[in-house]
């Protein structure tokens, strides 16, 4: 054999083995993210959401929402922001909500971690707080629709969005209509 | 067939599997550079210049072989390559985590450009072939050399 033929040999074999070594880091990555892009949007709601009881036309009140996030997949998954839009329903008004949202609407809040996002890790589940602040000094209708209760609780109707990337690459989605509505209301927090 | 040839032929059919095999993954990490950690590629780049190496790598071990099994080889990695291609392309399909690639989102034109793109290695590969083998045949020694013999016309 000529030396020319063992150096294509082993420049060959150099090739393959490289090929390979990202071959199969890449397979592993891109089928982790497509199980991350089809799994996430099932595994984003609501823990929990608080509202303060209003005492005074004037008082800032925080609402918390309080969201969770399970990554089912191999991957790692950045949250960029979570935002929503909070209502609080008025049970009198019986149109539908697309009819009567305006009336409602009292303030939009979310989720702003700095930086690349929030790293949820593979196969693990995060727990992320979404506050909205009405000042009442300034924003005397938002508190007003906010403080709408009925036999005691609030009605809040909450309708997020998520964005996330897949850790490490630069692929960007977007989860939209994670939606809050409760039907036993909720007791305002410390009243 | 003689048990020489047979072994030649098949360590010959292992080399041209490894130049397809390099090919495809390497084209297919390119292509998706979206994923990629450990290497980032430009897809026109890697196309030529590992189709072209990998070729001139096979002609210069077909020293020996005639012409048209250079060109056999030179089709059979680049197919082997184009098939690692689409199976990195459908490997979410494969693996079972989506029903189609539709529902990864609107980049069905995207996944096609791959597709289209990897044929070019078969043009490509074969020159690099041709251009191994007449490689082989100037650096081979002056009594191995296969040439037509001028001294003769």
């Amino acid at each position: 054999m000529t030396w020319f033929a063992k150096v294509a040999a082993v420049f060959l074999a150099v090739l393959a083995i490289v090929g390979a070594i990202v071959w199969v880091n890449f397979l592993d990555r891109y089928i982790a993210a497509s199980d991350a892009r089809m799994q996430i949007g099932g595994n984003v709601g609501y823990q929990n959401v608080t509202i303060p009881a209003v005492t005074s036309p004037d008082q800032n009140v925080t609402v918390g929402v309080r969201f969770f996030l399970r990554n089912p997949s191999g991957i790692a998954i950045d949250i960029m922001h979570i935002s929503y839009r909070f209502y609080m329903d008025n049970l009198t008004d019986t149109r539908s909500f697309a009819e009567k949202g305006a009336s409602i609407f009292v303030v939009a809040g979310g989720f702003f971690p700095p930086g690349i996002g929030y790293v949820v890790g593979p196969h693990s589940t995060a727990d992320v707080w979404g506050n909205a602040t009405v000042f009442g000094e300034t924003q005397p209708t938002q508190l007003a629709r906010l403080n709408l209760t009925f036999g005691g609780r609030y009605f809040p109707i909450i309708d997020a969005s998520m964005v996330y990337r897949v850790h490490g690459t630069s692929i960007v989605e977007r989860v939209v209509g994670i939606e809050f509505a409760t039907s036993g209301g909720i007791v305002p927090y410390g009243s | 067939m003689d048990r020489e040839v047979l072994q030649r032929v098949l360590i010959e059919a292992v080399f041209v599997v490894l130049a397809g095999f390099s090919m495809g993954t390497l084209v297919a990490v390119a292509s998706f550079a979206d994923y990629g950690l450990l290497l980032s590629l430009d897809v026109g780049g890697t196309i030529i210049f590992v189709a072209l190496a990998a070729g001139i790598a096979i002609g210069l071990r077909l020293r020996d072989a005639e012409p048209q099994y250079l060109v056999v080889a030179g089709f059979v990695g680049s197919s082997i390559a184009i098939v690692i291609v689409l199976i990195s392309v459908y490997a979410p399909v494969f693996a079972g985590v989506v029903p189609g690639l539709e529902a990864l989102g609107p980049s069905v034109s995207a996944r096609a450009v791959i597709i289209f793109a990897s044929l070019f290695l078969i043009p490509l590969h074969l020159v690099g072939c041709v251009a191994g083998y007449a490689l082989a045949d100037f650096l081979a020694p002056e009594g191995l050399r296969r040439g037509r013999n001028l001294e003769r016309l």
